[in-house]
């Protein structure tokens, strides 16, 4: 819900309650103020006929045109003195009501008690509660109105800097060299919250940058002892070694090698993290698929290895071209390291999709465990086991999903480029022998 | 031939030197921005060595005051860090190749011999072994001035052993070599005696002498 809905909502229902109690306080005010002016003004009437009595003079004349009674009555003046009595009749030949109002004082005047009596009638004050209902329901309607219409207009003018804001902070980006800048407004709380996301974003910045130089100092800090290892054993090579020395070696070499590879691809998969590969821009992804795959070619041919390429021209796909070198070439390296001799491997490229499928034995660790880092599928092989780490955090980076399949004895890796992947997954031959893993998550 | 080793790890400037030094460069080392600065202010040095990242500041600067007082060197930049910005800044600030640690000692070799190949006066891009000639320019390789019938591939092998002949070749080398970052994650390198195989028979065709030797456990030598 809209914060100016639930505002005026609010708004609303005090309204909705604030004007009906008004409305009751106003009435029993107006009938308090209206019995309290008439009992004075009766107290007032039987006051000046009592005066007339007092002096002897004749009071017919003042009575005449006034609804008084006066009595002589036996016995002392009772002690509830003046007495005012109230009472709702019906008016006269018609439906509502009317109140009376007595008003009786009693005075000894020369030894005689003497009761006066005046009375008047006027509109029971619960009749014009209908009037002020009527009223009531304007008031509410107008106000309702009111508060409906001067939301919408005020809140197009007080949210203005909370939408640019909020525009400001979609189109950031933590790689973006300049840091964030926030128009300043007339409100108070905009700006506070505009200082407080310009400190923000500016600290995230900050973090990122050290989290980035940190991610390539660690492999400088890495690679620089690796360096000095691998440069010492090659000179090591150059003097005269027995054959066992050469085997400890050579042993020496290959660890570095991997070593190696392993601080370059965590390096990547860090800088991937970092979002350092984001790109909006399209390349033909037939090309670099096409040159990995003829680079890849020899080595296929050395296990005996058939490939066969079925890829689509003019597939222009939004992937840093980096990435789409590693993606291809880390699929194709498994597709032949897991493969066997006299196997064979087929890729299709279409603009849906990346689809490489290989000869190979089954996997031993659960499909889903394949695309963790440090899994290998067969323990014996030699690889890093980053390979595939690498490939799902690309297709994460790219939006791509990426799926695995062993189908009649194939390895099947097959990478989509879009949301068209649910129908192709279709397409696989379903058998409830084999698992079939999806990476969908975006 | 004269070369600065801009160097702050001093055990990793040693095996350079080492190196280089048996193939007949004469070797300086500095170890940071103001030493290299002083050295190259007063000498004049055919190659430079740079590391982009040192203890008193940027490579970068240094290859922009080399660039600033129009030293003629060429540079080779060695650094850890293979950020795509990285190996952009340092072609486009002028220098003229760019090697990742942890490189092989006869890499950076070569690609010194090359850029001196591309950047010398004419007659250079002819590389020669006995009765092994090479054409840098054309990619032609010739035995007893027979022309070879060999892939672009096995001519940089072939020139890759010369340059760095009498030096043991370790198979991981040279595929980093050929193949560059696609042999990443790659374990086995059986794949190489394929490839030498092949040459080795393509020479012997033209009656050219075998001189790769099989190293034991180590790889390969160019042995003349």
């Amino acid at each position: 819900m809209k914060l100016i809905n639930k505002i005026s909502l609010w708004f609303l229902c005090i309204i909705l309650v604030i004007t009906p109690v008004t409305m009751i306080i106003s009435r029993a005010g107006i009938k308090r103020k209206m019995i309290e002016f008439e009992e004075k003004r009766l107290l007032s009437v039987n006051e000046r006929v009592y005066n007339l009595l007092k002096e002897g003079q004749p009071v017919d004349d003042f009575i005449r045109d006034r609804e008084i009674q006066i009595a002589a009555v036996k016995g002392p003046v009772p002690r509830e003195n003046p007495q005012v009595v109230r009472r709702v009749d019906n008016a006269e030949g018609m439906s509502e009501k009317e109140l009376a109002l007595f008003v009786t004082s009693y005075r000894q005047v020369n030894g005689v008690v003497y009761k006066v009596t005046s009375h008047n009638y006027f509109i029971n004050p619960s009749e014009f509660f209908s009037s002020m209902f009527i009223t009531l329901l304007w008031k509410m309607l107008l106000l309702g109105i009111a508060v409906l219409i001067s939301a919408r207009i005020l809140s197009r003018i007080l949210f203005k800097p909370f939408k640019s804001t909020m525009e400001a902070i979609r189109n950031f980006n933590i790689r973006q060299k300049q840091k964030l800048q926030l128009e300043r407004s007339s409100t108070r709380e905009f700006n506070e919250l505009n200082c407080f996301i310009e400190t923000m974003t500016n600290k995230a910045m900050e973090e990122y940058a050290t989290a980035r130089e940190f991610s390539e100092n660690a492999s400088h800090e890495l690679q620089t002892p690796l360096a000095v290892l691998r440069t010492k054993t090659e000179l090591l090579t150059q003097t005269s070694l027995n054959s066992q020395q050469a085997d400890l070696i050579e042993h020496m070499q290959t660890e570095i090698n991997k070593l190696s590879n392993i601080t370059k691809s965590l390096v990547l998969l860090a800088r991937m993290e970092n979002h350092e590969f984001n790109t909006r821009e399209k390349i033909r992804f037939c090309r670099i698929a096409k040159n990995v795959i003829e680079t890849y070619a020899y080595w296929a041919d050395l296990k005996n290895i058939t490939v066969t390429r079925n890829t689509d021209s003019r597939v222009f796909i939004q992937i840093h071209p980096t990435l789409a070198d590693i993606l291809v070439a880390n699929l194709m390296r498994n597709a032949i390291r897991y493969n066997e001799e006299n196997g064979s491997v087929h890729v299709e490229l279409t603009t849906d999709y990346f689809r490489i499928s290989n000869t190979g034995a089954p996997v031993t660790i659960p499909h889903k465990d394949l695309f963790r880092r440090f899994k290998k599928g067969s323990q014996k092989n030699e690889g890093v086991g980053l390979g595939l780490a690498i490939v799902k955090q690309i297709c994460e980076v790219c939006n791509f999903r990426i799926s695995y399949a062993y189908v009649e004895g194939r390895h099947i890796f097959c990478v989509y480029f879009n949301e068209n992947y649910l129908s192709e997954i279709d397409g696989i031959p379903s058998n409830s022998s084999f698992q079939r893993v999806v990476f969908a998550e975006v | 031939m004269k070369i600065l080793i801009i160097e702050d790890n001093i055990a990793l400037s040693a095996s350079i030197r080492d190196y280089l030094e048996t193939e007949h460069f004469i070797c300086e080392c500095a170890f940071g921005v103001d030493e290299a600065r002083e050295k190259l202010s007063i000498f004049t040095y055919d190659f430079i060595l740079l590391d982009i990242m040192l203890p008193d500041g940027d490579g970068l600067d240094v290859l922009r005051f080399i660039k600033a007082e129009k030293i003629v060197s060429n540079v080779l930049i060695i650094s850890a860090r293979d950020a795509l910005d990285d190996k952009i800044n340092g072609l486009e600030g002028g220098a003229d190749d760019y090697i990742t640690k942890p490189f092989h000692l006869p890499e950076l070799h070569a690609r010194l011999r090359a850029m001196y190949r591309r950047n010398s006066l004419q007659g250079s891009h002819i590389v020669t072994a006995n009765e092994i000639e090479l054409d840098t320019n054309t990619i032609e390789a010739r035995v007893h001035s027979l022309l070879l019938d060999i892939t672009p591939k096995e001519f940089d092998l072939l020139l890759y052993f010369i340059v760095n002949k009498d030096r043991v070749l370790s198979r991981q080398a040279i595929a980093t070599h050929l193949w560059g970052d696609y042999t990443d994650n790659l374990a086995n390198f059986d794949f190489i005696y394929q490839h030498i195989k092949n040459l080795r028979k393509k020479i012997a065709a033209a009656n050219g002498n075998d001189y790769i030797e099989t190293v034991y456990g180590l790889g390969y030598r160019f042995k003349l």
